[in-house]
Parts: structure tokens; sequence; C-alpha cells
């Protein structure tokens, strides 16, 4: 679906390029995830994707043609869901939503069907200047699957929304997936990409450092054991058990006998690995 | 998705965001009332001015209409696009249009296509309602086609050098108030006057008093007009383009 090779891009009067030597393939049908902290060059590599940015280096090659060989049927494939809301203000939701139907050539999705999916079907007739930041996020969201986009770009699609509504968004990209759409998702939000991710791409300083699976990063970069807390007469007290062999772990089976008040797995998060992986907090 | 499709949603929407705004109603419609006012105020006030004071402004009557056809409806008109064209940058809904099958270079020449295309009516209504000072019909009419592309150049001034909407009323001002500096050359003799070509309209202006005096020289100062005003509008493209870009 998408293959990326030796992508640099440098930005007018800057000395360092914004992304350098990046390179990686999203197959059709994943999730793929680019995560980085603020200024890692996520946005900057996603601007390149979508068109916006020109003056790129490498190969960028989408839906079997390279990218400078796309016209403007291009988006008739493609959707993108800004992180920052981008709407004409005085119009209504539905208004907003129909004019950008009207864009495209192929179906489209209806202004309610899509409004109902992001929970804001009885803020159809409200004008988009009276929406808080949380309701623009998710019509700009909703905007980007209008035309049921092949690949979609979602770039911090869960950002300044309540945790019902992330919900929410996080089950219709699954849905989405499951329809058969490939999803390139830019986040610095580990526990958005650990959920939704087939694999993810960590990108720092402009670099890629890694590309696998969330999975078998946790895996690879965390200690697979178990923590149990029992309750003592002098108070709580944690053991912790290698998960190699637990099942025939005396000491651990002896433990689980005990008043347990807690057991919590040790895997390391997304985060963790990120951390381990970059040298680098995510902020 | 053809031209024609795409102009249609637009303008549409357009529409409805000038309609809810009644500063921009109220802009667009302020050209055709000043001619109406030019019209039935300018020759009441040349009678008073030669009763009153032995002061005769019929000979400058080609000067006052010459503003009202070819710099006040176009000026206007582009104004009212050009809040528009920057509200579309202040709220990033270019982005937005540039990753549908608008993309950022239709969108862009629509957008300046539109405040031209408009002037294009709004040029001839404003001279033919003022009614004084005009040249024959045809210099009339080529010279109010070539006064289309001060819309286009309002609408981007606007929206380049402003990057708000309280600058954008400044903008506004001295977009009006540079349109009528060329206009201090009909009281310059040549060549002195040809000074005030350094402002594009002024071409234009000379074009339209040449032809209302019955001059038959006035194609060559639209000509001029013609390239001036193309090259600035062609300049103020590009840089609203890297501004875009950059941002």
């Amino acid at each position: 679906m998408l293959n990326v090779s030796d992508l640099d891009f440098t930005y007018p009067g800057m000395d360092r390029p914004a992304v350098s030597d990046l390179a990686f393939e999203v197959e059709e049908g994943e999730v793929f995830g680019l995560l980085g902290p603020s200024g890692a060059g996520k946005s900057t590599t996603q601007g390149v994707l979508i068109g916006l940015l020109k003056g790129w280096g490498g190969s960028v090659e989408v839906m079997g043609r390279l990218l400078h060989e796309w016209g403007a049927d291009y988006y008739e494939h493609v959707g993108v869901s800004f992180e920052i809301p981008n709407h004409f203000l005085k119009l209504t939701a539905r208004e907003n939503l129909d004019y950008f139907r009207s864009l495209y050539s192929s179906e489209t999705s209806r202004a309610e069907e899509v409004l109902e999916l992001v929970g804001l079907a009885d803020s159809l007739d409200v004008r988009v200047s009276e929406f808080s930041k949380g309701m623009k996020n998710r019509l700009t969201f909703a905007r980007s699957m209008l035309h049921r986009p092949k690949l979609w770009f979602l770039d911090e699609p869960t950002a300044g929304l309540d945790p019902v509504n992330a919900r929410n968004i996080r089950e219709v990209v699954r849905r989405r997936q499951a329809e058969g759409a490939t999803v390139v998702l830019t986040t610095h939000n580990m526990q958005l990409a650990d959920d939704l991710c087939d694999r993810v791409g960590f990108i720092v300083d402009g670099r890629l450092r890694v590309i696998e699976a969330p999975d078998v990063l946790k895996r690879r970069y965390g200690r697979r054991a178990v923590r149990v807390t029992v309750e003592t007469a002098t108070g709580p007290r944690g053991h912790e058990f290698e998960l190699e062999g637990l099942a025939d772990n005396a000491d651990f089976l002896a433990t689980l006998r005990q008043p347990v008040r807690a057991i919590h797995s040790e895997e390391t998060s997304l985060e963790d690995v990120f951390i381990q992986v970059t040298g680098t907090q995510l902020t | 998705m053809t031209w024609l499709e795409i102009a249609r949603g637009l303008v549409v929407t357009d529409v409805k965001q000038i309609t809810r705004d009644r500063f921009l109603g109220f802009v667009l419609v302020y050209s055709i009332m000043l001619a109406v006012v030019v019209r039935f105020a300018v020759p009441r006030l040349a009678v008073v001015t030669v009763d009153r004071y032995g002061v005769d402004i019929v000979p400058y009557y080609s000067l006052i209409s010459s503003f009202v056809a070819l710099t006040m409806g176009s000026g206007m008109v582009g104004l009212v696009l050009g809040f528009l064209l920057l509200d579309a940058r202040e709220t990033r809904v270019i982005e937005a249009l540039s990753v549908s099958p608008v993309t950022f270079e239709r969108f862009l020449s629509y957008r300046i296509a539109l405040p031209m295309v408009v002037a294009l009516g709004l040029n001839p209504l404003c001279a033919w309602i003022a009614g004084i000072g005009l040249p024959p019909l045809g210099p009339m009419l080529a010279l109010s086609v070539v006064g289309v592309l001060f819309a286009g150049i309002a609408t981007l001034t606007l929206a380049t050098f402003a990057d708000n909407k309280i600058q954008a009323f400044a903008i506004m001002k001295l977009v009006s108030g540079t349109s009528m500096v060329p206009l201090a050359a009909y009281f310059v003799d040549e060549p002195l006057q040809y000074l005030c070509g350094l402002f594009p309209p002024y071409w234009l202006f000379k074009a339209w008093w040449v032809a209302a005096s019955g001059g038959s020289t006035w194609w060559i100062y639209a000509v001029i007009g013609l390239i001036t005003n193309t090259l600035f509008l062609w300049w103020i493209k590009r840089r609203f383009e890297r501004l875009v870009h950059k941002g």
C-alpha cells in the first residue's frame, strides 16, 4: 500500500533535515503507527505522504504509483484527519460535511451517518463556531472518512477527547480496518498506539529507530514475570515469579494460597520500550 | 471532478459565509450604494458649487467615474473575498481543501478568479449607475475588464499581509487609500504624473481620462495597465503561495 525509502526533508531556511533516511512499508489493511515526541518528524513525514510538503528527497510509492505521479485523484483514495481542527466556522457541521462530500466523485457517506459514529448526531445543524475543541476534533475525524478512504492518515485522532469519545474513535478505526482500510497513525499517545497498531515505528530526531509489532517490542524489552502481593501480619509483601514454568512453580502456588492483595504482570509498557530504545522521554 | 463542479460548491459555501456576516455583506453592496450616491448627489453638488462658490466640478467628473468604475467595485469585492481567504488561512481550511480533490492550486485559482468574475459585472454596473464622466462604450467596457485585475490584487493583498482580522481592517484601509493615490495624477502635468505609474491602477485611470476626453491613445495606457497589474497580481500570488507553504 505504502512504500517509503530514503525519505529526506529539510524545511526552507533550516540547516538540519526534519526527517532523514526514513524507510518503511505499510501493508494493505494494516494500522501502522509513527510514534515519537513533539518535533520528532512525525507530522513532517505525514505532510510529505499527504502531499502538503514539496521538495523532499527519496522515493514514496502509494498504491502502486510514485507519489509525484498522482494528481488530484490521489485524494479520492486518501483521507486525512488533522491534529488541529480546520473547518468553515460560519457553516454548520452538516454544511461543512456536505460541502466536502460534493468534492468526491466516488460514493460518500451521509453527514448524519459519520456524525453518528463520532457522537455528534445532535449537533448536525449547529454552527462549528459554537463547537468545543473536542467536538471540532471529532468533526475533523468524521470528515476524513466521508469518502471511505483506502489509505487513512490520522494525526493524534484522540487528542483533547474524553475517555468515552476516545474509545469511540478507536472502535471506528478498528471497524474501518476490518472493512479493509489501511491506516497510518501519527501520535505520541503510546496507549492509543498499543491498542490500535499492528506495527509501530519509533521516530526521534527525524530518524526511525525501530519498526516492530507492539507485542514483539514489549516481549523483547519487557520482563516476563508476575508480581503477587499478599497480606501478611506485618503488612503487604510482594513476590515476583518468572512466567517460564509458572504452572509448576511451587513457590508461586504456595503464595497464591495466602491472602492475595493483587497480581500484576511485569510486562513493560510501550512507553517504557520507547524510552529504552530511543533514550528519549515522550513529551 | 470538473472545474465547474468545484466552483459551484465553493460559490455556495462563499455565499453562505458572506450572508452570515453583516460586515462582509455590507462591504459588498457598498460600491453600488456609492455609485448611486455619485449619480444623484454629484450633479446636484455641481450646481451648488457653481452657484455658491463659482467652482465648476463638471471637468472632474471623469476623475470621479474612473475611481467608481475601475477600483471601487473591484476593490470592495476583492477585499470581501480577501477576508474569506484570510479566514481559510487562519482556520487552516486551506489544508483541508489541499488534501481533497480541490487541491491548493485549484482553490487558490478559484479564490483569485471569483472576485475578478464578480468585478467583471460590477465594474461596468457601477460606471453605468454613476453615469457621469464616462468614456465611449468601447473603451469603458475594455477598461472595466482590465480593472478586474485589481479585485484579485485586493484579495491577495489582504490575505497575504494580514495575519488576523484586526490587521485585515488596517490592510483594508491601506488598499482603499493606495488605490486613490494615483488619482492625484489628475492634478499633475506630464511627465511628472508618470511617477504615479508606480501604482498599477494609475495606468487604467489615465486610460479612462484620455478616453473620456475623446483622446485616441487611451489603449496604450490600457495595455501598460494590463501588464503592470498582471505582473503585480503574479508577484503577490507567489508571495501568498510561499506564505502558505511555509506555514
